[in-house]
């Protein structure tokens, strides 16, 4: 009994190393993971509408689009992050913070090209002005 | 009474130590990342954006990759005409460009800012007679550059009472250097606008 109830959170850590990873489909079929991480007012303010991805050559591109859900404009700051596919970061330390400012119920989208042909899959993180 | 007066101010010498200690300075590491917004002066945000937004539009360009698809051209950087008011070491900007372009893998590039020193190199390795002939390297072997890249550094400033708006726009060309044609220009427009509060509302 013990046995199987440490198999079953074995099997429940592995599955939760994917979680939150969504899919975002390109033209061509192609497919790249990523997760979108937004902290603080972000959260509530921003939506994600649409995430699509599309190859230039051999570089991934992606773009996010997001919404303003709130009556006032609102400035943020966001980062991409890319990683191959064996989950490392590819140039950690090589993308800065992006300050953006966004009217109020505006939709703009972040875009970003990989950095080189070997990334996989992406992260954007969002995070409100310090 | 001089002594009172004695005694008073070193009392107050002796108070005032710990006051005046807090005062002192604090130095501690940021992060280069991070948002920066100390003045309206081009800083490392802008840098780093301006580089960022370069990148990107040159490497996703159609014709761009098409070029690159099959092999890696050959660039030389050229300057970026500072035509600011204020000083900005363009060289940094294009520095960070050319990291994350070879970075890409997909073009490379020949250093003119190294000309001098690689010819001192090559005469030294051939003409002092000190470097076996053998392990020289040959003169006359380096690869021409296929393009040049270079660009202007723009802004608009505007003050009215304390309201200050800088408005910076750095545009990029890429110039296929056979044809004189330039293949691909790219622009990254930034505002920075400085608003003085009544008591920091």
């Amino acid at each position: 009994m013990k046995y199987r109830a440490f198999l079953a959170l074995i099997v429940v850590g592995a599955l939760t190393g994917c979680a939150g990873m969504k899919t975002a489909e390109s033209a061509d079929g192609d497919k790249v993971k990523y997760q979108v991480i937004a902290t603080g007012d972000t959260e509530d303010r921003l939506d994600v509408l649409n995430v699509v991805s599309a190859k230039s050559g051999d570089l991934t591109k992606a773009s996010v689009e997001l919404q303003n859900d709130s009556n006032f404009a609102y400035t943020f700051e966001y980062r991409f992050k890319w990683y191959d596919a064996a989950g490392m970061e590819i140039n950690p330390d090589a993308t800065a913070w992006t300050p953006v400012s966004i009217m109020a119920k505006e939709t703009k989208s972040l875009q970003a090209l990989a950095p080189n042909p070997t990334a996989a899959t992406f992260k954007l993180f969002l995070q409100e002005k310090p | 009474m001089k002594r009172i007066v004695v005694a008073t101010l070193v009392g107050a010498a002796i108070a005032s130590t710990p006051f005046l200690s807090g005062c002192a300075n604090k130095v501690a590491y940021g992060d280069a990342q991070a948002v920066e917004t100390v003045n309206t002066d081009f800083g490392s945000t802008d840098l780093q954006q301006i580089a960022a937004k370069m990148t990107d539009d040159m490497l996703a360009f159609p014709p761009v990759v098409q070029v690159t698809q099959q092999r890696r051209p050959v660039i030389f950087v050229d300057k970026i005409k500072n035509k600011t008011t204020e000083h900005i070491d363009t060289e940094s900007i294009t520095d960070t460009i050319q990291t994350k372009v070879i970075n890409s893998g997909k073009f490379r590039f020949v250093d003119m800012t190294a000309v001098k020193q690689v010819q001192e190199q090559l005469d030294f390795q051939t003409d002092s007679g000190m470097v076996n002939p053998q392990t020289a390297v040959k003169i006359g072997q380096q690869i021409g550059a296929e393009y040049m890249l270079y660009g202007n550094m723009s802004s608009i400033v505007k003050q009215s009472g304390s309201t200050k708006d800088v408005y910076y726009k750095f545009t990029l060309k890429l110039l296929h250097l056979q044809s004189g044609i330039v293949e691909w220009q790219g622009e990254k427009e930034i505002r920075k606008t400085k608003t003085k509060s009544l008591l920091g509302m």
